[in-house]
């Protein structure tokens, strides 16, 4: 395809800036939402033991349900039935009770004890889970969500024009540089490959991740918009005809014969539990679950209306049983959760999403390489300031956030037995460890503090099962959960490795690759060779 | 969702996926390119239709065209660095 070499410029140029401006943002985005993905098991992972016996039969959730109204009625307002608990929701019936503002609330759990007598504890589920998903969503800004969340929208706009641009820049070579990798001497040759890979295939991942994180940040803005042009009158959002009021002497059906009654309706859909509410002196629940077979608005699970009195399910909320407008919306929402086909398609938008922060990373080394001083004659020379700082602030950056989140991660097993305010505690790790990086990384330099980054990640990143293993041997109060949290053991100890080889590789190319770059080993601590490379690159060649 | 058709849908994505990048002409993964490359082409469309097909009969459309789509892009997106660190190990010496 041919392009005029102007138009080229033009959007080479708007694709640089915008990719300079928003990398590093996305590039934390990226990492953090790779991890998200596996929010629920690193949230099992990370929630403490609860004290509870274990829960009765669901046969017997009634009983326990009775007994918890008894000695706590104001459980009646908002209370679960849990069919298959867990470690994060590790009773049979959970109530809720309104904190300061609409959002907040405190879970409460029942079981009963040995004795038959009623157990109550307050529910702690880990903050840790929490914290990346929002880095994820705020682009690791420290800042309120009022303030944060239009500058994500900023970012995401940013990054759907570098896309359009990036391209644009790439289809007159489309034929020859497509899933090309030429890993020779030319290195800003090397890098354009590894950018290209990462980003020409998966685009329309990217594509779909551009514009839902467009819509995730404005959507108040669209809707006031929509109102204010559209529906002046007001939206008139579908409203659901309630059930008729039961009669006098109905009861509401027992957990069983409801759970019976929503595998017969809803085939597939695997429950997780019936929610209760009181609400105009009527007794309103709804019914909670997953079905792989479709994705779903929620990142992992769906919920719509039952009635408790019939067990009929009210299926218009469920993907696979929408209209075509709310099945439109919760498109939107799959593809950016990848909600849908179960572990399988977490792990790849994991992969995908860890190569999307790749993608980022390169577009700063391909800038930098594009703008290195070459040696000549006369030596070697000093590369700009501005390669310089970038090297230092990619390295400091991604690396932070790496180090950071692996430093909060680790410290999860151990904080509950020392410290009451966990979220203040995990944050303050994170922002730590990042902040740090990024000040180690101006002050060592882009490449000998990669190297020392990396090593720390590595070590950080071996905390996070050792955390476990101290678990397993009651060590300071730290936890294992047998099952489902080895998958986060297992997924950090494989890390470890990997930044190990990293670092390796870039402490390598400190000392032999070219000299005249800002990844060299500074000239005070190196002799160099006239060749302009490092010595041991001289030698091979 | 049945495991046996899901397992079979992926690995007729990867495979279809693989042969398809077999068939650019950058790839490195095979020392010297296999002609005609439109076989190759061929079968790895063919393939990853299949895999499509067999989705749609476990999921949603939306669902299975996404899980589809994920796949080939990540198999696409590594091919490349596995076919150049294939390349790179053929060029050491023994």
């Amino acid at each position: 395809m041919k392009i005029r070499n102007d138009v080229i410029k033009v959007y080479k140029d708007v694709h640089i800036w915008v990719g300079i401006l928003s990398g590093l943002m996305l590039f934390i985005a990226f990492y953090a939402g790779a991890i998200t993905m596996f929010e629920k098991p690193l949230e099992r992972w990370a929630t403490p033991p609860s004290s509870l016996a274990a829960p009765p039969p669901l046969a017997r959730a009634e009983v326990l349900l009775q007994a918890v109204l008894a000695e706590h009625p104001q459980a009646a307002k908002n209370y679960l039935i849990v069919v298959e608990p867990t470690v994060d929701a590790p009773a049979r019936v959970i109530w809720r009770e309104p904190g300061k503002s609409r959002r907040q609330f405190t879970e409460f759990g029942a079981s009963f004890a040995d004795d038959g007598s009623l157990q109550v504890e307050k529910l702690r589920k880990a903050p840790v889970a929490q914290l990346v998903d929002t880095l994820h969503q705020l682009v690791g800004l420290p800042f309120p969500d009022a303030l944060a969340r239009p500058i994500m929208g900023a970012v995401a706009l940013l990054y759907a024009v570098a896309l359009v641009s990036g391209l644009i820049i790439f289809l007159p070579t489309l034929a020859k540089d497509l899933l090309a990798m030429r890993i020779g001497h030319n290195i800003k040759r090397l890098w354009m490959d590894v950018h290209n890979a990462l980003g020409v295939v998966s685009l329309p991942f990217h594509v779909v991740m551009a514009l839902t994180c467009v819509v995730f940040a404005f959507h108040d803005e669209f809707y006031d918009v929509q109102g204010a042009v559209v529906y002046e009158q007001g939206v008139p959002w579908q409203r659901e005809t309630p059930p008729g009021p039961p009669t006098p002497d109905a009861r509401p059906l027992p957990a069983v014969e409801l759970l019976r009654l929503a595998h017969a309706q809803q085939p597939g859909f695997d429950v997780f539990n019936f929610s209760f509410k009181q609400a105009g002196g009527q007794l309103e629940a709804s019914i909670t679950g997953l079905d792989t077979r479709y994705g779903t608005r929620a990142r992992t699970y769906a919920s719509t209306h039952l009635n408790p009195y019939t067990g009929e399910i009210d299926p218009h909320d469920l993907p696979g049983q929408m209209d075509p407008w709310d099945t439109a919306v919760n498109t939107f929402f799959m593809l950016h959760f990848g909600s849908f086909g179960g572990n399988p398609v977490r792990w790849l938008y994991l992969l995908l999403g860890l190569a999307g922060a790749l993608l980022f990373y390169t577009g700063n080394l391909l800038w930098i390489e594009s703008r290195r001083r070459k040696q000549r004659a006369d030596g070697v020379p000093e590369q700009t300031r501005s390669a310089r700082v970038l090297g230092s602030l990619t390295v400091g950056v991604s690396l932070g956030c790496v180090v950071g989140i692996s430093a909060t991660l680790a410290a999860t097993k151990w904080l509950p037995q020392r410290v009451d305010n966990l979220a203040a505690w995990h944050e303050g790790i994170y922002y730590a460890l990042f902040v740090a990086a990024v000040a180690w990384a101006f002050v060592r330099g882009a490449p000998r503090a990669a190297v020392e980054l990396l090593r720390l990640a590595a070590l950080l990143t071996l905390l996070i099962p050792l955390s476990s293993l101290a678990g397993v041997w009651g060590i300071g109060g730290a936890w294992h959960h047998p099952g489902i949290g080895c998958v986060i053991d297992l997924t950090a100890l494989a890390a470890v490795p990997v930044f190990l080889v990293i670092a390796g590789y870039t402490a390598r190319r400190m000392r032999v690759g070219h000299a005249d770059s800002v990844w060299a080993q500074p000239a005070s601590s190196q002799p160099l060779p006239p060749s302009g490379r490092g010595p041991a690159s001289a030698l091979q060649e | 969702m049945n495991p046996w058709l899901y397992t079979l849908a992926a690995l007729a994505g990867i495979v279809g996926a693989w042969l398809l990048y077999l068939a650019v002409p950058q790839q490195q993964w095979l020392a010297a390119p296999r002609r005609p490359a439109r076989g190759l082409a061929w079968s790895g469309a063919a393939l990853a239709l299949l895999a499509l097909l067999l989705l749609l009969t476990m999921m949603g459309a939306m669902a299975a065209v996404a899980t589809w789509l994920s796949l080939l892009m990540l198999v696409g997106t590594l091919a490349p660095f596995l076919g150049a660190w294939r390349a790179h190990r053929r060029r050491r010496p023994a």
